[in-house]
């Protein structure tokens, strides 16, 4: 449906006198942001794909790329069958139109005829429910209104391939469940979508494989769950590294070694660690942490000093996948840091549609 | 598939902007029509009152039909060529988010100004006529093909202009003045035959000169037939066309970041 490979695409500097020179005589790359570094894609038809990645990882370009909006460096593009884009806000709307006038044009635009596009124009009323509001210019719509239209037109003109640019997250809460259910109908009814989203939510429950752009490169790419795993404990470690300080060096953890539980989703699990501690003497205690990768803290303690430190930590209950870290760290007498902290990364592989850390039985109550 | 699909979008862009240009302004078609009206009773007056300016009498007709015939010719060729220059630059918005062919929104809007000046035209004709004077009536196809050929000059610079203007958005500044220009270089307000000898060879290098003469020919006299010159001039038109083509397509990757 979708098959995309080795794209690159690199956005000229602003002098236009050289780049248009460089086009005139058939070179492509002048020297400037270079977005996109040799990406390939592959969609097949009724599948969905989620583009993840931070901001400026080359996802948007990507995107219009594939809709043919701008045109690659290099590399070879090809899309069968018709494609619904829904870039940022709007659809390409006239400010100066009626909301009804644009419907007609965005629908005609994609290619059908007027009376097609007149026929559709009652399913795009009914779905973007703004009655009356269809007669006013589009400058006096809201963001959530263009929105709202865009998607209405988009439902009308039934694509054979969606391409989403973080727009589910727009629109008020309604409109987004009813924009979310028509997108899973019309997956079910064997459309194919393709979505840059930084909702993970939505991206788990509307995409079955996620690919992870870096710096204008495919860094992972396959199952969504997985995926967006390792992005979320790449953004949650960035945070931390961000945050951490830097501590004096008195006394120092060695041979810190970490022994976890095998299998997904672990429940009723133990962490054995094990470390040395040099130069330190019966007035120090060892404090460990246990916590996400974004800072938050889910338990911690602290322990004696000996020479040699086995210690085991309960997790009871069960644990959803996704990354930890076990810190500890010299503390003196007074509980003053006096030493460099060590830390593990813990992982708790699996999969599981819940957002969190554990997973927390609940159950609906009857009357009595 | 692609052309059917080119043509629709050509289609809807046109009926939009005549829509846009002239129904939905207040007093409408009023601005196609009245207005160049306006400016030949202008330059009859100027020309005929104020400067006397002798015109040769070897076609036979008056000063305001010769004027009138070239008049309207030119208006569609530099309304045209401005509209069209600026085209892709005014349809940014739309060709960031929807997939268009772009020489489609160029040829669009200059189709657009040529239908409106035409329709002027074929009105100034038949008050000519209903004044006396004789419009050749089996001149009027050959016209339109002459018509075509200024369309297809306009044409040729119109896409070279619009994709050079999203490189050098200068150019916006820079065409009146290049329009005005022009307006002076052509035989509008004078006819060839008053142009020195010896600059003559240079100034019939510009096809419209070649072309208002031709057209006050086949309109005003009876010498209605096309010549061999006409099929020289569409061919190098037709050869101009193809330079601005490549040249279109050569920048048109690029178009996008510039916008």
């Amino acid at each position: 449906m979708i098959s995309v490979s080795g794209i690159h695409k690199q956005f000229a500097e602003l002098d236009r006198g050289g780049s248009w020179l460089r086009a005139l005589v058939g070179r492509s790359a002048a020297p400037g942001l270079e977005v996109l570094k040799g990406v390939s894609l592959d969609v097949g038809r009724g599948e969905s794909v989620a583009i993840l990645g931070e901001n400026g990882a080359g996802k948007s370009t990507l995107l219009k790329v594939v809709a043919g909006l701008l045109s690659p460096d290099a590399g070879v593009v090809k899309v069968d069958g018709t494609v619904g884009a829904m870039l940022e806000l709007g659809v390409g709307f006239d400010e100066h139109l009626s909301g009804r006038d644009n419907a007609l044009q965005a629908c005609q635009l994609a290619g059908m005829t007027l009376a097609q596009a007149q026929d559709s124009l009652a399913k795009v009323e009914a779905f973007s429910e703004l009655g009356e509001d269809l007669a006013q210019p589009v400058s006096h719509y809201s963001s959530g209104m263009v929105v709202r239209l865009g998607f209405a037109v988009m439902t009308a003109t039934q694509p054979d391939v969606i391409i989403s640019d973080e727009v589910l997250a727009v629109g008020d809460e309604s409109f987004q469940k009813k924009c979310i259910t028509w997108v899973e109908s019309y997956l079910a009814q064997g459309g194919t979508l393709l979505l840059v989203s930084h909702s993970l939510y939505h991206v788990q429950r509307l995409c079955s494989r996620a690919i992870w752009l870096h710096q204008g490169q495919v860094r992972a790419s396959g199952d969504v769950f997985e995926v967006s795993q390792d992005y979320l404990a790449y953004h949650e470690k960035k945070l931390s590294q961000s945050m951490q300080t830097v501590a004096g060096e008195a006394l120092r953890l060695e041979n810190f070694t970490l022994a976890v539980p095998d299998g997904d989703c672990w429940t009723d699990a133990q962490l054995v660690a094990e470390t040395q501690i040099k130069g330190g003497n019966a007035e120090h205690s060892l404090r460990w942490q246990l916590g996400r990768l974004d800072g938050a803290v889910i338990g911690s303690g602290s322990l004696p000093c000996q020479d040699h430190l086995r210690w085991e930590i309960q997790l009871p209950g069960t644990w959803l996948p996704g990354n930890l870290r076990l810190d500890a760290w010299p503390v003196d007498a007074d509980g003053e840091r006096c030493g460099r902290t060590q830390r593990r990364m813990v992982r708790i592989p699996g999969r599981a549609r819940e957002f969190g850390t554990l997973r927390l039985p609940h159950r609906w109550l009857g009357h009595d | 598939m692609e052309a059917s699909r080119d043509f629709q979008v050509f289609r809807l862009l046109l009926t939009r902007d005549l829509k846009e240009t002239y129904v939905n302004t207040a007093l409408g078609f009023v601005w196609a029509l009245v207005l160049p009206l306006a400016i030949l009773a202008i330059y009859a007056f100027v020309f005929t009152r104020v400067l006397q300016v002798r015109f040769p009498d070897a076609i036979g007709a008056g000063f305001v039909a010769y004027l009138a015939i070239a008049l309207w010719p030119w208006t569609a060729f530099a309304d045209g060529l401005m509209r069209a220059t600026s085209s892709l630059t005014d349809a940014a918005r739309l060709i960031g988010k929807v997939q268009l062919p772009l020489h489609v929104v160029v040829l669009s809007k200059l189709t657009a100004v040529f239908l409106l000046t035409m329709l002027g035209y074929g009105l100034v004709l038949l008050v000519l006529s209903l004044t006396g004077t004789p419009v050749s009536l089996p001149g009027i196809p050959v016209a339109l093909v002459l018509l075509g050929m200024v369309f297809l000059l306009a044409a040729s610079l119109g896409l070279i202009f619009s994709v050079t203007q999203v490189f050098f958005p200068d150019l916006r500044h820079a065409l009146p003045a290049l329009i005005m220009l022009g307006f002076f270089l052509t035989p509008i307000l004078y006819s060839v035959d008053m142009v020195p000898d010896r600059f003559r060879g240079v100034y019939q290098l510009n096809p419209l000169a070649y072309l208002f003469e031709r057209l006050r020919e086949v309109l005003l006299t009876d010498d209605w037939q096309l010549v061999i010159g006409d099929g020289l001039v569409a061919l190098a038109l037709l050869a101009l066309l193809a330079i601005a083509v490549s040249y279109f397509n050569r920048l048109r990757p690029r178009v996008e970041e510039f916008l």
